[in-house]
């Protein structure tokens, strides 16, 4: 999924949440989290220490709000840190 | 004046104790529990703490974008009626009402009343108090969601009711939020069981309720056994409610060494069995309109005391009434005008629709905290329906078992048994209440067969006798000791008042009748093609503001029961057709009018017929 793709996926996800469409927002949240995941492992050891743990941060405070069913919490951890998390992510990436 | 002061006497003019609850609440005392964050762009929004997280009622970076996102997931339709479980800051109901008209109603549901007091404090929520359409229902005050919601839901808009969950909401409170959700779905379930109700007995309950209007001015109610009974410890002694399942004929010789020791209450198809095994019951609920001969004859009812309410059959009542202890709502002028000159309303109760669970409401309403339940098999124990005194009644037991929709139960026993739908709905309306009133009282079932009731103890009667009936009272003699509620005089007096009722129908049937006539002239216009859609839009919302005027009506209760399958038709269609034409917007509305105008000249017939004859 590209950068576009991906803030869209995380805008429509967070509307469902702050919608309390818990069924369908669950769902995308499920995806969203091992899309993030997957970023996360694959990031050289130099973009990890360029984000600092932001992206370790944003990971955890997502997961325990997911654990929770929390779903403001997951919709303001999606608009806040992972949308920057993916556009730090996409920036080092292409400058790689 | 500040925003706490502003909610709060905004609150008082609409729901009076609520502000007073508000007040007695120290918002500071709380705030290990309840508090405030500020969020990114500088607004305040409210948390709670729920097994040591703290949860954020609405989104920290944006609360309004969050709120108008929330009320975007709703499509308002016309008339539609919203349940919105959770407050929080207001803002997404705010969000909700601002898409609503004034056909609209929302009705919120905030289960955690230090939360809303600590809303009031900080957030200015006038607006949505003060709005006509908007409705707070706050749980912890309100035991009995039922009467809240049979002023709102009715059969006419039920398609058109829709729950909203604020986010979290469903979660930190999960079991209110069911509990609310099932009494709106009860609620909707009643109403579909009152549409069949009516057709199947169609002008015989308006006929009865008039009866009773009547015949209730010479008789005692409810009100009075409970003052009388509230100098003993009743809720130390047990209520036993005889039903008229098979099991009954195992135990009913047992039922005899409770005389005297507890309050027994027979419903009217148990009578029998019960008399003919020489117990005088306290009391004998009967409510069907429809109450088989079988039930009385041939046994002697000399001494017996009633509970009845407007459905019970006339003709049982004019038999064998001589005392009687009314309950219910007749029709809402005149339960006003008993209620002001007896300084109390007669009790009325939200029931299971069964004869057992008015019998059980009575019970509870009386004072008595210990429910014992006898015959209450609410299945086919043996293959049977009833106990032997009135198997027969309905018709052939087989064939009658045959008929009915049949459904399986978990017994007693734990081997599954047969019931039918209609009690196995019963069952379900037992099992709730219990749970609601879980702290409150302590139900046994001694039915010794059946199906089991979740929330019951389940012992033999012998025990239970054993266990409970350890006092001795005369409950007969204290009903026996009770006068008629009103004096001669006072009698005559409001005779004189209820008699008045008929010219109150003849007026309104004038009104009606105009009503019609403008309809028609409505409808023409409609149906030409010359008249601008702009006039015809104008007149048609004329129209709709005088039925919304002429529908809240009082004497329209007692109307629309001769006019119910009209009225059924309307809410079959008329606010869930979203391709009606104007033209047959009126044409429903003429169709309407016409079956209050049918339903007025009927009602004014009953009225000469069980009011104005001596």
């Amino acid at each position: 999924m590209g950068e576009k793709e991906l803030l869209r996926e995380i805008e429509e996800t967070s509307h469902m949440l702050y919608q309390n469409k818990e069924h369908e927002a669950m769902k995308k949240a499920t995806g969203l989290l091992g899309t993030f995941q997957n970023m996360i492992k694959n990031q050289t050891q130099e973009q990890l220490a360029l984000g600092g743990n932001f992206a370790l941060v944003m990971l955890r405070e997502l997961l325990e709000a997911y654990q929770n069913l929390d779903m403001l919490g997951m919709a303001d951890c999606l608009r806040e840190k992972a949308a920057l998390f993916v556009q730090f992510y996409f920036q080092n990436t292409e400058n790689a | 004046m500040g925003v706490f002061e502003k909610n709060i006497a905004a609150i008082e003019k609409k729901y009076g104790c609520l502000a007073e609850k508000i007040r007695e609440i120290d918002v500071e005392k709380v705030s290990e529990r309840i508090g405030l964050a500020q969020t990114a762009n500088g607004m305040l929004i409210p948390w709670v703490k729920h097994q040591g997280r703290a949860w954020r009622l609405n989104s920290m970076q944006n609360p309004m974008e969050a709120a108008e996102l929330y009320a975007d997931r709703y499509q308002i339709r016309l008339y539609g009626i919203y349940f919105v479980f959770g407050f929080s800051d207001g803002r997404c109901v705010r969000e909700l009402w601002k898409k609503c008209d004034d056909t609209n109603m929302i009705v919120v549901c905030e289960p955690d009343l230090e939360l809303f007091a600590m809303v009031c404090h900080e957030f200015d929520i006038c607006d949505l108090i003060e709005a006509g359409n908007v409705l707070f229902y706050l749980a912890e005050l309100e035991t009995e969601a039922q009467v809240v919601l049979q002023k709102i839901v009715d059969y006419t808009r039920m398609k058109l009711l829709e729950f909203c969950i604020l986010p979290g909401y469903d979660i930190l409170y999960h079991d209110t939020c069911e509990m609310f959700m099932d009494s709106v779905i009860e609620r909707m379930r009643n109403e579909v069981i009152n549409k069949s109700t009516s057709f199947a007995f169609d002008r015989l309950i308006p006929q009865h309720t008039l009866f009773h209007m009547k015949n209730l001015l010479y008789h005692k109610n409810l009100e009075q056994l409970r003052q009388a009974l509230a100098e003993y410890p009743v809720n130390e002694i047990p209520a036993i409610i005889v039903a008229a399942g098979p099991s009954l004929d195992k135990n009913i010789k047992t039922l005899k060494k409770a005389q005297g020791k507890a309050f027994i209450m027979v419903v009217d198809a148990a009578l029998r069995t019960v008399l003919k095994n020489g117990i005088r019951p306290d009391m004998v609920c009967t409510v069907d309109p429809n109450s088989p001969d079988r039930f009385f004859d041939g046994i002697d009812l000399n001494g017996i005391i009633w509970a009845c309410t407007r459905t019970s059959r006339k003709k049982i009542v004019e038999q064998y009434g001589e005392d009687i202890f009314y309950y219910g709502s007749y029709y809402r002028g005149w339960n006003g005008t008993l209620a002001n000159e007896l300084g109390y309303a007669i009790p009325s109760f939200a029931s299971g629709g069964s004869v057992s669970s008015e019998a059980f409401m009575i019970a509870l309403y009386l004072g008595f905290r210990k429910i014992v339940f006898i015959g209450q098999d609410l299945a086919f124990t043996g293959g049977q329906s009833h106990t032997k005194e009135v198997v027969g009644t309905f018709g052939d037991n087989e064939e009658y078992i045959h008929k009915r929709k049949i459904v399986e139960v978990e017994g007693i026993d734990g081997t599954m048994l047969e019931t039918d739908f209609q009690m196995w709905y019963y069952k379900q309306w037992f099992e709730k209440v219990i749970h609601m009133n879980e702290n409150l009282i302590e139900v046994i079932d001694a039915t010794e067969g059946g199906a089991k009731i979740e929330g019951t103890v389940n012992q033999t009667l012998a025990e239970t006798i054993e266990q409970q009936c350890n006092r001795e009272i005369d409950i007969y003699g204290i009903e026996k000791s009770i006068p008629a509620a009103f004096s001669a005089e006072k009698q005559q007096e409001l005779l004189k008042k209820l008699r008045g009722l008929k010219q109150e129908v003849a007026d309104f049937r004038v009104q009606i009748t105009e009503m019609i006539g403008k309809q028609e002239e409505l409808l023409l216009a409609a149906r030409d093609a010359s008249t601008l859609e702009r006039e015809l839009l104008e007149k048609l919302k004329d129209m709709l503001a005088q039925n919304e005027k002429i529908s809240g009506e009082e004497i329209l209760d007692l109307i629309v029961m001769y006019a119910h399958k009209e009225e059924y038709e309307m809410g079959d269609d008329i606010y869930t057709e979203e391709n009606m034409s104007p033209a047959d917007l009126v044409e429903k509305s003429l169709l309407l009018y016409k079956g209050y105008e049918r339903g007025a000249k009927l009602l004014e017939e009953d009225i000469d017929e069980f009011i104005m004859k001596d």
